[in-house]
């Protein structure tokens, strides 16, 4: 492919990134912090580009507040209390190759083309503790889309991000991120630049524990992109989304996101809207290695029709994520 | 003579089928191998009676003992159940699971052995290997402790509500508790060195185990994962106690660090 837009009005780059990032909605952990198009792929890389920060509050013996109401019998003997110092670890490398079929590549109203697509990436990211709730981020994005038919439509992704994260556990763990994002847009052959965005990303998530093996995530993200080249495919995004994980066992887990999405476009006097869904299902073999079951469903309207469509995308994955 | 043969076929038979009978039924019996004043035997089917040792413990019945009394069951695969003083517990299923009404025991469940329960109000404790310690108070509080191997601690009524307590991790929770909290830590070795259920009887099968843990603990001690605190539990119960100075080494005898 050149360097350029396709000629297909259908077929623009960003659209192509879109695909991209329906395609790996699924992966997406809540909060994550998407970023317009191709951007969108950096977010719904979700829990390999941004695994979660932080260590949880651990209760210390002291702080549990129930009554004594002991016979206080010594024969169990004294127990010193200790405090455990957790071991933070700021990298993460991790390397995943998603694997799907999608319904709608072109994502077009009108007709449809499915096809099989794999997209291997490599996820570096370095995460300081700068206080005891506030978090930097520094970090790379590499990631390739291989089509089986539309071969031309490869291509690959380049994030460079740099941001930081706050939380509050006073506000049920609430997190506030605020990301810049340089997205570069390439093809695969000589990889050549075809698109290219900066843009501010700011995101509120908020979990709720169910219970110990079961969570619900409300979230907001903005992204709003300050210089894109070319010009056409520039747009902020405006998400709201709800999360949903269910651990059935310590190693098998499912989640679900919906997410609604408005995207308003710098050119054109073009505003979509797309109601997105997420169903996965993760089977940790190692702490470091997990393989998946991925879906997402995707359905976006726009004021000018001819950007409507519909995509389903069901596949699977492996990754290996390393932390030190 | 065919018959004089079939004849002895036959007894052997019935000589293995009631061993296998006899046995079985052992098996799913406790022993008493200690008693130390008033413990009391209270079976299913029978009045209750002091507990003397070798007698039986089987399923429905129960085991009480009074004040600063102790007693030590042990099932045929090695289990151990060491009881504290006023504790009463049940057995069920085989004598595999116990139910803690009220007090302290120690539990060792061998490695290799058929998965033990220790259940108590709504929690619900079980492993198949590792040592521990439970203490519950009427509808107060339920305190384990793992000396060495992993325990999953669980609610029995609430899906989902489980995790695995690892070896120097101190679990506090109301009995009806709807929700697991996180475990804390605690010194193993100040434990072992104070725990009357550990010093009053023989040494533990899984004492070299415990041993284990003890270094390991020591040794994140001194790479500064673990930090000793000047907060201490005495015995039973939940009241923790504020013993200065903070010892800002790893204590080599942590009940020297106290002056309680």
């Amino acid at each position: 492919m050149g360097s350029g837009p396709s000629p297909k009005a259908h077929f623009s780059w960003p659209e192509f990134a879109c695909v991209a990032a329906l395609i790996f909605a699924v992966q997406s952990a809540h909060g994550q912090v998407p970023s317009g198009q191709s951007q969108d792929t950096t977010q719904l890389l979700g829990t390999r580009a941004s695994p979660t920060y932080g260590p949880s509050p651990t209760p210390s013996g002291e702080a549990q507040g129930y009554a004594v109401a002991s016979p206080s019998d010594q024969d169990i003997g004294k127990q010193q209390i200790l405090k455990q110092v957790a071991e933070y670890k700021p990298f993460t490398v991790s390397v995943y190759s998603p694997f799907f079929y999608t319904t709608n590549v072109a994502l077009v109203s009108r007709n449809e083309e499915d096809d099989f697509l794999v997209a291997p990436g490599v996820t570096l990211l370095y995460q300081p503790q700068i206080t005891s709730n506030l978090y930097g981020e520094l970090g790379v994005v590499q990631q390739f889309f291989l089509y089986d038919r539309f071969t031309e439509l490869n291509f690959g992704s380049f994030d460079a991000i740099a941001g930081v994260a706050y939380y509050l556990p006073q506000f049920h763990n609430l997190s506030l991120r605020a990301r810049y994002d340089y997205n570069r847009l390439t093809d695969t052959d000589h990889f050549d630049e075809f698109f290219v965005n900066h843009s501010i990303i700011l995101n509120a998530d908020m979990p709720f524990r169910i219970r110990r093996a079961e969570q619900l995530s409300l979230g907001v993200t903005l992204n709003l992109s300050f210089y894109a080249n070319p010009d056409p495919p520039q747009r902020n995004d405006y998400s709201f989304y709800v999360g949903y994980d269910l651990a059935l066992s310590r190693s098998f887990s499912i989640a679900a996101t919906a997410r609604l999405a408005v995207r308003d476009y710098y050119v054109g006097d073009r505003t979509d809207v797309s109601e997105i869904l997420s169903l996965s299902a993760n089977y940790r073999i190692r702490d470091s290695l997990i393989l998946s079951a991925l879906s997402s469903f995707a359905w976006n309207e726009s004021n000018h029709s001819v950007f409507d469509y519909n995509v389903a995308n069901v596949g699977g994955g492996v990754t290996l994520t390393l932390k030190f | 003579m065919p018959r004089a043969e079939g004849l002895k076929r036959g007894l052997l038979v019935c000589f293995l089928l009631t061993a296998a009978c006899v046995n079985a039924a052992q098996l799913k019996e406790a022993r008493v191998t200690q008693v130390v004043k008033d413990v009391k035997l209270l079976p299913s089917q029978a009045a209750p009676r002091p507990a003397e040792l070798s007698n039986s413990v089987r399923d429905g019945d129960i085991v009480r003992t009074g004040a600063a009394s102790f007693s030590e069951l042990t099932r045929p695969d090695q289990t151990i159940v060491r009881l504290g003083a006023k504790t009463s517990v049940g057995f069920s299923d085989g004598t595999r699971t116990i139910n803690l009404d009220e007090g302290a025991m120690l539990f060792q469940i061998p490695k290799g052995a058929a998965a033990a329960k220790v259940k108590t109000a709504a929690i619900m404790a079980t492993s198949t290997g590792a040592t521990g310690i439970i203490d519950r108070h009427a509808r107060f509080y339920v305190k384990l402790l793992v000396l060495e191997g992993t325990v999953r601690c669980y609610l029995a009524n609430q899906i989902g509500e489980s995790l695995l307590v690892q070896p120097g991790q101190i679990l506090i929770t109301k009995p009806d508790v709807t929700a697991l909290p996180d475990p804390a830590h605690f010194d193993i070795a100040g434990v072992m060195k104070t725990c009357l259920l550990v010093r009053e009887f023989q040494p533990l099968p899984s004492q070299p185990l415990i041993a284990s843990e003890e270094q390991t603990q020591l040794s994140l001690m001194a790479k500064g994962r673990y930090v000793p605190s000047n907060l201490f539990i005495f015995g039973r119960g939940t009241l923790v106690s504020v013993v200065n100075p903070t010892p800002k080494q790893p204590p080599k005898a942590p009940e020297a660090s106290t002056d309680h």
